[in-house]
């Protein structure tokens, strides 16, 4: 059998190409493809001498494995319970812990409520999805009144990243999909997974990176061109693909703040399947999938915020918690794949 | 008595609760600002290292003046018992110097080299002006409220310099 693939050969390999860039899209696939070992939990070397002490006595406290939502009355409501009575399983379910929104881009600014807050125009420039009102002054209250891109319409949340320029020209992803994910721990886990908390802020991601390395959370990759592979900094996609950029982030919660001095420390990603005992909660992992109409020499892409290792996320929730606890309960809980409306 | 003490511990417990406390006197914004003026002045300092003969008298009066800005940050930083935390070290963010853009200017060919530094410092100045703007709408405490007026103020007078040296 001679070596030289005949034409017949190269069709059929284009179309398994094709047919693998297909499977590539769906998040479950996505998971096997860009799953990285989880970084060392960041530790509280950095937060303040408030958050540590408040840690030491939790700890003491409560033994960690308990810490789930009654320790939360502190910072949150009391945990409020679905309103919507539970479906069973229906047979053709997809047995994968998954929930998702789809939350098209909003507007531009240079702002960022949660690291610069009130400090209008001291950012460099954030693309924002969801929630349309997000702005240097927006905090939970403000966007509770908000309005929103994201299907479905009652996620109130926000999210920003820093603005894709290509050729100095700011691009925005035409595919902005935030998936809510109980992977990344085991399923004894996913099983206890507790909804994410009205008003929590993270970001993921390294917006400081000087270099891709063990840090850089995010991956670049081409959809409908999987042959690129993932990369920590821009990849070149072939023409007609997309650029686009998974970032997942941190499904640890400490039980306590909504936020913390370096906005990090009171999330942690998982370690070894579970959440360590300093952030003993585990939440939904959110995956964030942003697919830019840009594809060829990465040369000509920038971030706002520098090369494409600097790419990062910032989420507030603004989901009301009826709505989350409903699909925590349903859909990551159960290990059933949802759709935008929490349902099998 | 066994009682009371549960109730102070039950106390103490829920005023440690709650998202990002405030240090005392700082608002979320007031602290904001002074983790970023600390990066900017600081990475336009060394900005101001390069100056040539023609912008030596103006670098000589805005050095002066951040480096007291600086001195009054990490006064306001320790006396509200606040670490001085390296959050925008390295950070791409408007207002600051980057390394590259420094290395950019150093290694420009001489003719180009002045204008260089001008852009540099000029849009250091706008973007301090800008942010100290937002600090004096939204800041809560007096003193770090006072300093974003001083920056303001002074930012504007640098960039009229910068102006004249130019002509």
């Amino acid at each position: 059998m001679p070596l030289v693939p005949t034409r017949r050969l190269r069709r059929r390999v284009w179309i398994a190409a094709l047919a693998v860039a297909g499977v590539a899209a769906s998040a479950v696939t996505a998971n096997a493809m860009f799953f990285h070992p989880p970084a060392k939990p960041e530790a509280s070397q950095t937060s303040s001498a408030t958050a540590v002490t408040t840690t030491t006595s939790q700890a003491t406290a409560t033994p960690p494995a308990t810490a789930a939502p009654t320790t939360t009355a502190g910072t949150t409501k009391a945990a409020v319970a679905p309103t919507k009575a539970q479906e069973p399983i229906p047979p053709n379910a997809v047995r994968v812990a998954e929930f998702v929104a789809e939350c098209p881009f909003t507007h531009r600014l240079p702002d960022d409520p949660i690291v610069l807050p009130g400090l209008a125009g001291a950012s460099h420039m954030h693309s924002f999805f969801g929630n349309d009102s997000t702005n240097a002054h927006s905090d939970v209250t403000s966007l509770g009144k908000g309005k929103t891109t994201c299907s479905p319409k009652v996620d109130l949340s926000s999210y920003w990243v820093p603005t894709l320029l290509v050729d100095g020209q700011p691009v925005e992803p035409t595919g902005t999909t935030f998936y809510y994910l109980g992977e990344g721990v085991k399923d004894e886990v996913i099983a206890r997974t507790q909804p994410l908390p009205y008003g929590l802020r993270i970001v993921a991601g390294n917006a400081k990176a000087t270099a891709p390395d063990n840090s850089t959370q995010s991956r670049w990759s081409c959809l409908h061109a999987g042959h690129v592979g993932a990369s920590k900094d821009f990849v070149n996609c072939p023409a007609g693909t997309m650029i686009e950029s998974y970032l997942d982030f941190p499904q640890c919660w400490n039980g306590k703040d909504l936020d913390s001095p370096d906005h990090k420390s009171h999330m942690s990603y998982p370690v070894a399947g579970d959440c360590p005992a300093t952030h003993p909660v585990p939440v939904p992992k959110l995956r964030q999938v942003l697919r830019y109409p840009a594809s060829g020499d990465p040369a000509r892409f920038k971030l706002s915020s520098g090369p494409g290792f600097t790419m990062h996320g910032d989420f507030f929730n603004v989901w009301p918690e009826a709505e989350m606890a409903q699909r925590v309960r349903d859909c990551i809980n159960r290990i059933v794949k949802c759709g935008p409306d929490g349902r099998p | 008595m066994r009682f009371l003490l549960l109730a102070l511990l039950l106390a103490g417990c829920g005023a440690q609760a709650g998202a990002v406390p405030p240090p005392a006197g700082l608002g979320p914004t007031d602290q904001a600002y002074v983790d970023l003026v600390i990066p900017q002045n600081e990475s336009t300092l060394a900005v101001l290292a390069l100056a040539g003969p023609s912008l030596r008298p103006l670098a000589d009066r805005v050095e002066a003046q951040y480096r007291d800005e600086l001195a009054l940050v990490r006064e306001v930083l320790a006396r509200t018992g606040k670490p001085e935390n390296d959050l925008h070290e390295g950070h791409d963010m408007p207002g600051m110097v980057t390394a590259a853009e420094l290395t950019a200017a150093r290694h420009a060919p001489e003719a180009e080299f002045d204008r260089r530094v001008e852009v540099l410092l000029r849009t250091q100045f706008e973007e301090a002006r800008t942010v100290a703007r937002a600090e004096q709408a939204s800041g809560t405490d007096r003193a770090v409220v006072e300093l974003s007026a001083r920056v303001e103020s002074t930012r504007t007078e640098f960039l009229a310099l910068l102006e004249e040296v130019r002509r």
